[in-house]
């Protein structure tokens, strides 16, 4: 028994081995091709930090070189100029209140749109997802007048009510596939059972729905996160600006006094805590990204 | 399923008040404002008919940035799905390392988008930038010297940047689409004897053509709107040669160091955008107009 | 625990009382929207002067907003919001003058400008360099406090032109001399920007105001008919301009030069001069060796021109007050002591710029340009007042083309016809008032 058991081990290992050789070879090329690529994207990366700690002469005059004398001074020098710490508190802000207001919109109206019976519901959901059309930059001055109106113009208030109202369509674009995707049997269950139509909802087809509900929250905050356009409109005070806008600021501020070294500080700044996050959530993330998207 | 009218609508409200408020009634109104003259926020504006359309048409500035967008659009798109899939038909061919090189191409869409263009515009710089770099020690003078960021290839340069960062979009959409694909496919069409590229081309391929259908959708609304790059790739301000339609509106709209205000004019320009995005779709629904493969 | 927040209550009330007791006389805050970035030497002056100013008026409060060189266009974009008070902003006049004072938004200053400076017997309008205060003023009415002074002139490094034996140009042929003499040596002779209009059109402006006299270009931007670009001394203009690169007094790489890669190469000791503002000492200190020698000389003069090497492009930097601010005479109090003697003084020590006061040596480092500034027979603004008089004309005509011709996608005889015809064009659509 143990000898045979022996044998068919090593007969797996064998046929194992033999395949992966064959894998390997034929592998070559990709290996070569996506190497390049992620090896070009970290080395690229990396220079950036390594800038980051160099004198400014030495940033474009060994451009390869280890900074002699690691001058962790840029960091402190852009962390006391400029505002980054609050930026980031700013998009946490902004952007969380966005993601959340815009799921608690959108989920209720998508729930409708995918599951009710009502007249004129093909129509009202090609008009919601007729806005994934529309490009952005065509509202810039019809909703800056609009916001100026309502004296929401340069308050967070105001940006969070943008990316709200433009986040809908895409979202419930999303969502509606996943709340038609799900099966109705519990739905019906939940019915008979003399649940109102909030509680079957509610308490039903949200928790059904969650997976969706994250997907459609990642996209959002991802898009939030480094969204620079609408911002950039919106916001003029510099103690309001998310962190896309400071980082814009920073680069100004820092070629105007030639401080690249301290201008690459704080890239770092700002990207370092997103690629933690990502390599933390990376896998969360694609999946669930892919989850809404690709059904 | 059944539910009352007035759940129906009590669900329906949020969404459908924030979108109509500040999404349908702004693009409203942006076709009106397109066919006035206004120059400022408080001013009254002045109707002039077609007058703002027809001075587009012989606007160099427009129909440099219109290029430029489609450009991006079409050429940068081809080729952001061409790496695109030979990526996903290499991560998905049974390579080692597939988590860590998707996440790694897929990492600059997390960046802001302000901090890769503070990279590549030092890449590109003549004498002293990375690439100038690289080939000086290859011995490549004349390619150190080469004017990337000139008004020749700027364009270009702009584009390979913009495709570095997009393609791991796609290769996330595509490859989570080729996971979903039943492996007894590729087991029985093995058995046929079909190589890897005829699996790729009548498996692969028809099995993703939803996939590959949203994406394009995706690509080109993004596209469209293309802003961060080229506002924050040039100098002191951005570079008439890398203008995209989405720049060249913000520009007329709001300025840059001196406020410009032709918000009717840089309204119409926004219309414009508008009809590109109604084109695309009319031809990508010509185009994914087939059948769906279920499975 | 209940019980000591309510003492931190209690205490923070009675401190926040006392507070307003003490300030009874009607505090007054004055919001200014700068166009400097926090990190840079000008706004450390202001925030220095800042903070005096509110030591010594305690009941003045002066907010300040770092908003960078977008400032003039952020402050009307929020004044249009219609929810934000702004008092005070500042930008390169030049840009003032064609964005918010053509727009009607700046107070005029005349009666404050006749009250007595802060520390000189004199009304505060004689405080002025010559040809600074009325530069952009409109029917005799001052609207703007320049208190910053940049010339345009080329800057050079003196221990490269030293080390290649030649000296500062007098004319265009000295400065071909010059370029070939620095070739010789292996340096790029003159750093440029690739595709920064204003930059490039320096040139242009030089140029013309050399061959033609100061006041010609802005006759010419003005033209109905655009007849006035084919006047000889435009394709003289623009042959001398592709001269500069057919020549290798600019190396052909610099097309891809963005700012501020060009001006660098001029840090990094491969080039030996540039034509720009007097700025330029303070935006590379950071980049060159300390022991850097900044000269600046102006441009040449064209044998047989109308104007003269003591005409100068002054770009300078002002101070606006909003029509609408509540606090007029708190403003303007501010900005007295902007031109003190003593503030004007820090500028030019700590942020190496020219300054508007005449009282006060400029920094050392920029003493060429201080030299030209009290030299100066007639002053004028960025290419020649067209960027203030014609600013949407500057930003779709003048710049693309002249960009054009600077790359060399065009020929001049190219650049003459398209300005003319572009001009005239330009002019049937835009009818002038």
């Amino acid at each position: 028994m143990a000898e045979r058991s022996l044998k068919l081990e090593q007969a797996a290992a064998q046929s194992k081995e033999r395949r992966k050789s064959r894998l390997q070879l034929k592998h070559v090329p990709s290996y070569l091709f996506l190497g390049a690529w992620s090896l070009f994207t970290i080395l690229a990366l990396s220079w950036v930090v390594l800038a980051s700690l160099k004198t400014n002469r030495e940033v474009f005059r060994e451009p390869f070189s280890f900074p002699a004398d690691p001058q962790f001074v840029n960091y402190e020098r852009v962390w006391l100029n400029s505002q980054v710490g609050q930026s980031f508190l700013n998009s946490l802000v902004i952007v969380g209140l966005s993601v959340i207001v815009i799921i608690a919109v959108s989920a209720p109206a998508s729930y409708i749109l995918s599951r009710a019976r009502f007249k004129g519901r093909g129509l009202l959901t090609m008009v919601f997802i007729a806005g994934i059309g529309i490009p952005y930059p065509l509202l810039f001055i019809p909703l800056f007048a609009l916001l100026a109106g309502i004296k929401l113009i340069n308050t967070i208030p105001g940006l969070i009510l943008v990316y709200v109202s433009l986040s809908v369509p895409f979202t419930v674009y999303i969502l509606t596939g996943f709340f038609s995707s799900l099966p109705s049997e519990l739905e019906d269950a939940a019915v008979i059972d003399g649940a109102t139509d909030f509680q079957v909802f509610r308490k039903v087809m949200l928790p059904l729905a969650s997976p969706g509900l994250l997907t459609a929250s990642i996209f959002n905050f991802i898009g939030l996160w480094n969204e620079f356009q609408l911002a950039l409109i919106f916001i003029q005070d510099p103690g309001l600006r998310p962190l896309s806008l400071s980082l814009y600021t920073l680069k100004n501020s820092m070629t105007y006094s030639g401080d690249w070294a301290g201008l690459f500080a704080g890239v770092v700044i700002v990207v370092v805590p997103t690629i933690i996050l990502f390599v933390i959530l990376s896998e969360r993330m694609i999946s669930g990204m892919t989850l809404g998207s690709v059904k | 399923m059944k539910v009352s009218n007035r759940f129906i609508i009590l669900l329906l409200l949020p969404a459908s008040a924030l979108y109509l408020t500040f999404f349908l009634v702004p693009t409203i109104q942006a076709l009106v404002y397109s066919l006035y003259d206004w120059s400022g926020f408080g001013e009254a504006p002045r109707f002039i008919g077609m007058r703002n359309f027809q001075e587009l048409m012989s606007d160099r500035l427009f129909w440099t940035s219109m290029g430029n967008t489609i450009a991006i659009l079409i050429i940068g798109g081809i080729v952001i799905f061409g790496i695109a899939f030979v990526m996903t038909m290499m991560l998905s061919s049974g390579i080692r390392g597939k988590k860590f090189f998707r996440g790694v191409i897929f990492l600059p869409n997390i960046i802001a988008v302000i901090a890769l263009t503070t990279l590549w515009g030092y890449m590109y710089t003549p004498r002293t930038g990375l690439f100038a770099a690289v080939f000086d020690a290859l011995g490549l003078t004349e390619l150190a010297r080469f004017p990337w960021m000139g008004p020749d290839t700027i364009a270009a340069a702009m584009m390979i940047a913009i495709i570095w960062i997009e393609v791991g979009f796609y290769v996330v959409l595509l490859l989570a689409g080729v996971d979903k694909i039943p492996p007894d496919f590729y087991e029985s069409a093995k058995l046929d004897g079909a190589t890897d590229f005829q699996q790729f081309r009548h498996i692969t391929v028809p099995l993703l053509s939803d996939v590959i259908a949203i994406g394009m959708v995706l690509w080109s609304i993004h596209a469209v709107k293309i802003f961060e790059f080229p506002f924050a790739f040039t100098g002191l301000e951005p570079n008439p040669n890398s203008y995209t339609v989405a720049v060249y509106l913000y520009i007329l709209g709001f300025g840059q160091r001196q406020p410009i205000y032709r918000l009717g004019y840089a309204t119409a320009v926004g219309v414009m955008l508008l009809l590109v995005v109604i084109l695309i779709v009319l031809v990508l629904r010509r185009v994914t107009r087939r059948e769906v493969y279920q499975y | 625990m209940k019980k000591s927040v309510m003492i931190g209550l209690i205490l923070s009330l009675v401190l926040l009382l006392s507070f307003s007791i003490v300030n009874a006389q009607d505090p007054v805050t004055l919001v200014y929207w700068s166009m400097w970035n926090e990190t840079e030497g000008q706004a450390r002056v202001i925030q220095d002067a800042i903070a005096n100013f509110e030591a010594a008026n305690p009941h003045i409060n002066i907010e300040a907003v770092w908003n960078g060189r977008q400032n003039q266009t952020l402050v009307r974009t929020a004044l249009s919001g219609g929810a934000q008070v702004i008092d005070l902003m500042d930008q390169d006049a030049d840009q003032i003058a064609g964005g918010l004072m053509k727009e009607g938004f700046a107070l005029p200053l005349n009666d404050y400008l006749q009250e007595p400076a802060l520390d000189h017997e004199e009304p505060l309008a004689d405080v002025f360099l010559p040809n600074t205060l009325n530069m952009f003023a409109v029917d005799g009415n001052i609207y703007q406090i320049p208190y910053i002074y940049n010339t345009v002139q080329f800057w050079y490094d003196k221990r490269v032109f030293e080390e290649v034996g030649i000296e500062v140009p007098q004319t265009w042929d000295d400065l071909l001399a010059a370029c070939d003499a620095l070739n010789a040596e292996g340096y790029a002779p003159i750093a440029a920007e690739g595709n920064e209009p204003g930059y490039a059109a320096f040139y242009l402006t030089e140029l013309l105001a050399r061959i033609k006299g100061p006041g010609w270009l802005r006759q010419a931007a003005a033209d109905p008919t655009g007849e006035m670009w084919r006047d000889p001394a435009v394709l003289d203009a623009a042959q001398k301009t592709r001269q500069l690169w057919d020549n290798g007094c600019v190396p052909p790489e610099t097309v891809g030069y963005v700012w501020p890669q060009g001006q660098n190469t001029l840090a990094f000791g491969t080039a030996a001069m540039e034509l720009v503002g007097s700025w330029l000492p303070v935006e590379l200190q950071n980049a060159t060796d300390p022991d850097f020698q900044w000269g600046g000389f102006s441009f040449p003069a064209i044998e047989g021109g109308e104007g003269s090497v003591t005409d100068v492009n002054a770009l300078l930097l002002s101070f606006m007050i909003n029509k609408d601010t509540a606090h007029p005479d708190e403003a303007f109090d501010f900005l007295r002591y902007i031109m003190s003697d003593e503030i004007q003084q820090k500028f030019t020590d700590e942020s190496l710029v020219g300054v508007t006061n005449l009282y006060i040596e400029w920094n050392p480092i920029i003493a060429d340009a201080s030299a030209a500034a009290s030299a100066a027979t007639s002053t004028y603004g960025d290419v020649d007042h067209v960027a203030s008089l014609y600013s949407e004309y500057l930003n779709t005509v003048l710049y693309p083309n002249y960009v054009s011709l600077w790359q060399g996608s065009v020929t001049p005889d190219e650049y003459v016809e398209m300005m003319a015809t572009q001009t005239a064009e330009y002019w049937a659509e835009h009818p002038q008032e």
